[in-house]
């Protein structure tokens, strides 16, 4: 199916957040993830299934300033 | 002479005279005087914020000016917070400003937090961040976070009615970049700066418009700008807090652990420490021996070290752990 990940569309075979996490190679420990808009914890991402069209964001936190 | 002065903004049915006597009234905390929290307090001063508090322990260099525009030449060498104030009385001599040439550490995060409503973490590195929300989040003070990276960056407003920022991002990358090593576009880190200034007006006047538990993420170079709303992210259970101290506030005891790689303590060796390089033997805790005193974590930003402290107070019972940053 494809996703918007951080504005770009996705082709992926990835059910559910957790996995496309994973897909992507983001650090799964430290970045903050939400789906259509809204957070979405890390223990939450395995029972958080992907759909056609959904809006995924993975931000890293930074710092700097 | 004063109606005159905010005349502009206050003719605005959003701020109204009632909106400028709350900015008039209101005392904003600015930590950090850098690429985000100059711009952010001179917009602030302009405004006519009551008092203004600026924390950073930072001289103005060189390589700031190319981003920190409110720095002159002829301030290069100067106490950031000393050039920063002056800056701003010069603005608006009827705001109330405040330096602090001082590092935000433990020792003084609850006292600055608790004088002031607003609080503007405009800090350059994790270990400040952590410690103003933790901070804020146990005084119920809303806490306006930004940071800044190449171009891109994120802005939200955490704590009191909000999760605080440990809830959105309970774990800090481990060699994360910083403006030193990655490099930092001054214009972009101004926009974001500008913008914490634009979600402390509205906490003041009209909470309900400002970035309460959202997290504005901005990527200033391909112009994308996004939102998510992080208001039902629930806090880590039984997050350590690690204290964070000053150079001056070590004392005799203290056992000092270097989490520094081989070549950073070869470059700028600290006498009398423990070399543990984080990484490479993080949790060969047994190499620390049993202390009566503190067990004191420090690397360059704070970030590696209070990583490592948190791993060691986890791994020994009834250790007393800090992080120090110089």
């Amino acid at each position: 199916m494809k996703v918007l990940v951080n504005g770009e569309w996705r082709l992926t075979a990835a059910e559910t957040l957790d996995e496309l996490v994973s897909e992507l190679d983001y650090d799964g420990l430290t970045v903050a993830t939400a789906a259509d808009g809204v957070f979405v914890s890390r223990d939450g991402r395995g029972n958080t299934p992907l759909s056609e069209g959904m809006v995924v964001e993975v931000v890293a936190p930074v710092q700097g300033g | 002479m004063s109606d005159d002065r905010y005349s502009r903004q206050s003719r605005l049915a959003e701020i109204g005279a009632a909106g400028q006597a709350r900015i008039r009234a209101a005392r904003v905390l600015v930590v950090g005087a850098g690429g985000l929290g100059l711009p952010a307090a001179a917009y602030l001063a302009g405004a006519g914020v009551g008092r203004i508090t600026l924390v950073d322990h930072d001289q103005v260099e060189l390589h700031n000016l190319q981003r920190q525009v409110f720095y002159r030449e002829c301030d290069v060498g100067e106490p950031k917070v000393a050039a920063a104030a002056a800056h701003l009385r010069a603005l608006n001599s009827e705001v109330a400003v405040v330096a602090r040439p001082e590092r935000l550490r433990d020792a003084n995060a609850a006292v600055l937090v608790a004088e002031h409503d607003v609080v503007l973490d405009a800090a350059d590195n994790f270990s400040t961040t952590y410690l103003l929300s933790d901070t804020c989040h146990e005084l119920g003070v809303y806490l306006v976070s930004a940071a800044m990276l190449g171009n891109s960056g994120h802005l939200g407003v955490f704590c009191r009615d909000a999760p605080s920022y440990r809830a959105l991002f309970p774990h800090a990358p481990e060699g994360a970049g910083n403006c030193a090593r990655t490099g930092v576009l001054g214009s972009a880190v101004g926009a974001l700066g500008v913008m914490q200034a634009q979600e402390a007006l509205k906490l003041l006047v009209s909470p309900e418009h400002a970035l309460v538990g959202k997290l504005l993420t901005a990527d200033f170079w391909h112009n994308r700008f996004s939102t998510l709303d992080f208001s039902a992210a629930a806090e880590p259970a039984g997050a350590v807090r690690i204290p964070l101290l000053a150079a001056q506030e070590l004392r005799e005891g203290d056992l000092l652990v270097d989490v520094r790689s081989a070549a950073e303590v070869a470059a700028a060796p600290v006498e009398g420490a423990l070399h543990l390089p984080a990484g490479e033997s993080a949790d060969d805790f047994a190499a620390i021996p049993a202390s009566p005193g503190r067990t004191v974590f420090f690397c360059v930003s704070g970030l590696r070290a209070e990583q490592a402290a948190r791993r060691f107070s986890q791994s020994r019972a009834g250790a007393d752990a800090a992080v120090v940053v110089f």
